[in-house]
């Protein structure tokens, strides 16, 4: 079945190549990869602000990129809205005067009905003779938003535009842009290195490394089952650690993996399995403080590689002799500020924060002769205990 | 001294427009365009404002001496001379200042008003132009305040001819030479208030926001 936009694109710019091909239906697509992987390029081939070597595109029905046949339409009729990091609203209009500008009417007075009534949807309708510095970081994300789509773009790209906002704000806009989406019913390339707005608003994940798409998936298929396992190693994200989980010789659920042990809160029985732990609920210990009793069994230290600041939080890489951690925390949060790499870091896993997610089927893993985790064979062939590994 | 003043307004009158389209146009090549050779252009159009006057009015009149067309057009001390006289020395000046103002646009507001459906026509006047607006005018401001008081290179090419080529910079010139020094005060004192006024100018669109004042 053809999808609402189909796209393939080749272009090499210096020693960068970017391959891409991909379809979307009339959902929110989320490009997802690390800074340089040519998520941003990707939108700019296609918006058509950068030339492309070579490829096609289809949109709507429409081509509007073929280099085969020498077609390229122009950026100005692709109908195809950006909203870029900066979100380039004009500094000389105001609110309404932007949005009036995007507004797909001829006439004033139409314009300025259609830039009134796209206020009025995201909500905006007294800001409009506000200039672009008179308003919150939210607002111009609105006004932006509102812009872009006053044009009737036959499909919106939006290029980390929440990357500076904070996690209340965040989330409002995701919900604002989900509900546009679905009014307006059309592909929404999103293009993001945070792993919630994948989460919160994608239909489609596309993972992009190194200039090339490193897979595809639905995101209610990766978000379930064993598929999740799939998800977290493609994203990069978060720590995830393949052993066995089972009964310690103390009687105490655990997770073990080649070098090292986790305890569990509960275990619903043995087997080999894959634990995942979110880098943000790993805790940051002081070690002046005695630890939780809950969390003693999990207590970890290490140096720290790598620092990384995304969006608004730190995320930092550890190397401990039990492997590579990922561990985050809000840039403004307690214990985060001043982490430099090269400083030790204390941090504990809460069991309650281990997700398990069994390899085998539930039946032998409930079996009550099932082995404890003393009596398996260590296990072989695992790349790395820990895959979450830093990134460059 | 009312001649002087006619003719400096009058040499003024062509070179604002040539000032703007030329000064201007230029100016958004070379912060738009890229080409081989462009900063070697770039830099010889500068060279006017670092030459000695008489050095740049001796080239000219070499060059006119050479070119037959121009030699039976009479361009040499008559009116044309005048206002090339006057806008060599200036020309760089609004090259670039227009070079810096269409630098200084932020090319995703470009960028994003073309995938907004609009042309690129209107993204220049619409979006472009108007953010330019200031530094292009306080180098409009600017230019023509040098051209209005260009003395040596219009004297090389232009001569001066009272009715025909003096202008007022060249009237001052004249009147110092007759010993009439209040005339020559009288006419100093007016390019001294242009150039103040210039400033004060330049000033205002330096310091002021792209916002409209509600």
């Amino acid at each position: 079945m053809s999808e609402w936009l189909e796209v393939s694109l080749k272009e090499r710019i210096g020693r960068f190549d970017l391959d891409v091909s991909f379809g979307l239906g009339r959902e929110i697509g989320v490009i997802f990869g690390p800074s340089g992987a040519g998520k941003s390029l990707t939108l700019r081939c296609l918006s058509g602000l950068q030339k492309v070597r070579k490829g096609r595109i289809v949109l709507a029905g429409r081509v509007i990129l073929d280099t085969a046949s020498g077609k390229s339409i122009h950026p100005c009729k692709r109908r195809m809205g950006i909203l870029p990091q900066g979100l380039a609203l004009f500094p000389h209009m105001t609110a309404l005067e932007n949005v009036m500008y995007g507004c797909n009417r001829t006439g004033e007075r139409e314009k300025k009905t259609c830039a009134r009534k796209w206020l009025e949807r995201v909500r905006l309708e007294e800001y409009g003779n506000h200039y672009p510095s008179q308003l919150s970081g939210g607002q111009k994300q609105r006004v932006a938003l509102a812009r872009a789509l006053a044009s009737e773009p036959e499909m919106l790209m939006l290029d980390e535009p929440f990357s500076a906002l904070d996690g209340p704000l965040r989330r409002n806009l995701r919900r604002d842009l989900r509900r546009l989406q679905e009014e307006a019913h059309i592909p929404v390339l999103y293009v993001t290195h945070q792993v919630e707005d994948i989460c919160a608003l994608g239909d489609k994940i596309f993972f992009i490394e190194k200039g090339m798409l490193t897979g595809s998936a639905r995101v209610e298929e990766m978000l379930e089952g064993s598929g999740r396992v799939s998800f977290w190693k493609m994203m990069g994200w978060g720590n995830v650690l393949e052993g066995r989980a089972g009964i310690s010789a103390e009687g105490r659920p655990v997770f073990r993996w080649d070098s090292g042990e986790l305890s569990l809160k509960e275990l619903s029985g043995p087997g080999s399995a894959v634990a995942f732990v979110r880098p943000d609920h790993v805790r940051i210990l002081d070690p002046r403080i005695p630890v939780d009793e809950e969390l003693s069994k999990n207590t970890f230290s290490g140096e720290v590689e790598e620092v990384l600041l995304e969006g608004g939080a730190i995320r930092m890489h550890v190397r401990t002799p039990n492997g590579y951690w990922q561990v985050e925390r809000p840039v403004h949060g307690p214990l985060a500020e001043g982490i430099r790499p090269g400083e030790k870091l204390f941090f504990a896993v809460p069991p309650g924060a281990i997700e398990l997610i069994f390899l085998e089927s539930p039946e032998h893993a409930k079996r009550p002769d099932s082995p404890t985790v003393e009596s398996l064979s260590p296990s072989t062939g695992f790349e790395e205990s820990l895959t979450g590994n830093p990134r460059t | 001294m009312e001649q002087a003043l006619f003719i400096s307004l009058k040499v003024l009158a062509f070179d604002i427009p040539i000032l703007v389209l030329v000064g201007g146009g230029l100016g958004w090549v070379f912060a738009r365009k890229v080409f081989p050779g462009r900063e070697v252009i770039s830099l010889l159009l500068l060279l006017p404002i670092v030459l000695p006057p008489s050095v740049l009015g001796l080239y000219v009149l070499m060059l006119v001496g050479r070119v037959d067309l121009l030699k039976e057009a009479g361009f040499i001390f008559a009116f044309p001379a005048n206002v090339l006289g006057s806008l060599l020395p200036s020309l760089p000046i609004m090259i670039q200042s227009s070079r810096a103002a269409f630098a200084g646009v932020d090319r995703n507001l470009e960028e994003t008003a073309l995938t907004l459906g609009r042309s690129p026509w209107n993204v220049f006047f619409r979006i472009t132009l108007p953010l330019a607006r200031r530094t292009l005018l306080a180098g409009l401001a600017l230019s023509s305040a040098r051209a209005l008081g260009d003395f040596g290179t219009t004297l090389m090419i232009a001569g001066n001819i009272p009715g025909r080529t003096q202008t007022l910079p060249l009237y001052i010139y004249g009147q110092v030479g007759s010993l009439n020094f209040g005339r020559a005060n009288a006419a100093a004192l007016l390019l001294v208030a242009v150039g103040i006024v210039s400033l004060f100018l330049v000033r205002r669109l330096e310091a002021g926001s792209h916002e409209r004042v509600a």
